[in-house]
This record gives C-alpha cells, structure tokens and sequence, in this order.
C-alpha cells in the first residue's frame, strides 16, 4: 500500500519536472522580420548667390587693366556622386553683339545694353559660361576637398565662385546710366 | 497506516498532479512571447529631395506577463547602398513611445513596453506600430542611388 502512494507521489514530481522543462524556454525570443527600400534621388541645389553691383566711374576708366570683375562664392550641392559632380548653365538676356560669350544688362533710361561676361569654377575646372553653353565636370568636393551633405554648404563652405566682368571697352561704349539684368545659374546631375 | 490515511494520501498526490497540469499549462502559452508583423509588404522610402520620408508597419506582440523587450536589428546598420545612410526607428504601443537611430555603430534599437497579457492581436494595445524615417540631414549626405536594409524584430520577456 505504500509502495502505491509512493508511485502517486512519483507521477506527481515527474510532472512536476516537466513542468519545470518547461521553464527552460522562458526568456526565448520570438522574430519576424521587415524588408525596407530606399530610392534617393538625384538632387543638385545652387544657393547663396547674392546681387552683384558694379560702380563704374572714372577710377575704372583711369585703371591701366582692361577690365573689372567680381567674384562672388556661392553653394553647389549634389549628391549625384561622392565627388558631387554636376553641369553648369545659365539663362539671361544674351548679347551675340558683343560675342558669343557675352550677356546683356539693359539700361534702365533708353533700354541700351552693355554687356559683361562671367566664368563659373570649381577651384579646378574653370569656364567661361556663355548663352547656350552647359559646362559638365564641375565638382561641388572640389573647393573644399568633401562633398556637402547641407544643401546650403553650411558644413563645408561655399564651393563654386562666380566671376562677372565688364570690359572697359565696352563700358566705355555704353552710355551713362543705371544698368540691370538677371543671370539664372542652373546646375544639373551629371 | 489507516485507510482513511491512504485515501489523503491519494488525494494529496492528485492534487499535485493536477497542479503540474495547471502549471505545464501556463507555461506553455505564457512563457514565450511572441512577435509579428501584421503584413508582409516591404516598405519603401522614396526621397525626392525634400524633408522627411518615412513608412510604417503594424506588428503584434503577445505576451503573457504584459512585460516585454523588443529589439530592432538592422542587417546592415543602415540603409545599404552606395553608402550607408542611418534613420530613425520609432516603436509606439499600448501608449509608448520611443525612437532610436539605427546606424552602423548602433544597429540595434531595444524598446521596452507593455502590452496586454492577452494572446490576441485583435486587442489594440497588442498592436504597435514600428516608423522607419529617413530624415532629410541624411538623405542629402548620401549618394543617390537604391538602398535597403532588413529589419528583425525580436521579442522577450522583460
């Protein structure tokens, strides 16, 4: 009779320990997974250009150069490549008159124009960007040895400088007055 | 030993075989949580240039004790392409909220949370939402290009 309660006694610890197996799984992970994908685009962004005024006086026509120009950083950003390549053209009001290269600015009292050129350059590559052109090989690393990843060049600095010039020529040939115009600077994925 | 003796003596040994029953039991269903995403669309991220994109995926955990740790693997430690590019990861559930970077020196993002101690995904608080953000800052330092990565989330209990 005893050796029989003894057997109930033994079930019961036998499933006990079963039981406690079971613990040997707690704490276990469960898993599942997620695919993601990502496109970035193609992006270029040209900022940080400001107006550029010239004051043509008698110092500029006394000068012994030629000409005079400013130049004027501004941003290029691109994520095209990790050099940050890109083209470069430009739209304004052409003036085959004064070559092929020349941009018009028009003279506000008779509607004249006097021409001026511009040069765009990378520290490296460096164009003359004329009506119709669209320079390729341009490099926003270039100036500062790292690729912006700012829009705005903020975490490298300005990388691409502008020069605009007058020829004392051609001043020399306009007439007195106030002249304006507009260049719109375009930069492309390459 | 008396009969009546013997007769608790049975009784005592059926008691403690009915709880290991009840306990086996418990075990069995309650131990191991578990995790699931609701759907099985992966999840694309398309930047245009612009601010901030980001997906969402809806996911299931059961847990037995209402007390959990999720973690967030990346395969890659990013978003892997030309190169890699972090984001953000954010976990919401049962009212919690948290959001972590999975980048390539933390590729893994761990959310402790609560949840119901009901097996069932039809119960709200047992569906959280993960958020994958690829944020502006960090699109625009990458390349572009095609990136991916894959996500595991692993459960257990906290």
């Amino acid at each position: 009779m005893i050796k029989k309660i003894m057997i109930g006694f033994g079930a019961a610890a036998m499933l006990a320990s079963a039981a406690q197996a079971q613990d040997s799984t707690f704490g276990a992970t469960s898993t599942d997974t997620v695919n993601i994908t990502a496109d970035v685009a193609p992006v270029v962004r040209v900022s940080g250009l400001d107006d550029v005024n010239f004051d043509l006086n008698e110092a500029f026509f006394n000068q012994s150069g030629p000409n005079t120009y400013q130049n004027q950083m501004f941003c290029v950003y691109s994520n095209v490549s990790n050099a940050g390549s890109f083209s470069i053209s430009a739209t304004g009001t052409p003036a085959p008159a004064y070559g092929s290269n020349a941009w018009a600015v028009t003279n506000a009292g008779d509607g004249s124009e006097l021409a001026f050129t511009m040069k765009v350059t990378d520290s490296n590559l460096d164009r003359v960007v004329g009506p119709g052109d669209n320079w390729s090989g341009f490099s926003s690393a270039e100036w500062n040895a790292a690729r912006p990843d700012t829009g705005d060049c903020s975490d490298t600095g300005d990388n691409t400088r502008l020069q605009i010039t007058f020829s004392k020529d051609n001043v020399l040939g306009a007439n007195a007055g106030t002249y304006a115009g507009s260049i719109t600077l375009v930069a492309s994925a390459t | 030993m008396s009969l009546l003796g013997f007769r608790s003596l049975v009784l005592v040994g059926l008691c403690v075989l009915a709880e290991g029953r009840i306990a086996r039991a418990d075990i069995d269903s309650h131990s191991v949580p578990t995790v699931r995403f609701l759907s099985s669309m992966p999840g694309h991220l398309d930047w245009r240039g612009r601010g901030d994109v980001s997906l969402q995926h809806t996911f299931c955990v059961e847990s037995a004790t209402g007390h959990f740790v999720l973690d967030v693997a990346s395969m890659t430690g990013g978003l892997n392409g030309q190169t890699i590019i972090p984001y953000e990861v954010t976990i919401e559930i049962n009212g919690r909220v948290q959001t972590g970077v999975i980048s390539r020196n933390s590729p893994i993002f761990s959310f402790r949370g609560e949840t119901s101690r009901s097996s069932n995904c039809l119960v709200p608080s047992n569906v959280g939402v993960l958020t994958v953000r690829l944020l502006q800052k960090d699109a625009m330092g990458a390349v572009s290009g095609s990136y991916a990565d894959q996500l595991s989330v692993s459960v257990a209990s906290n």
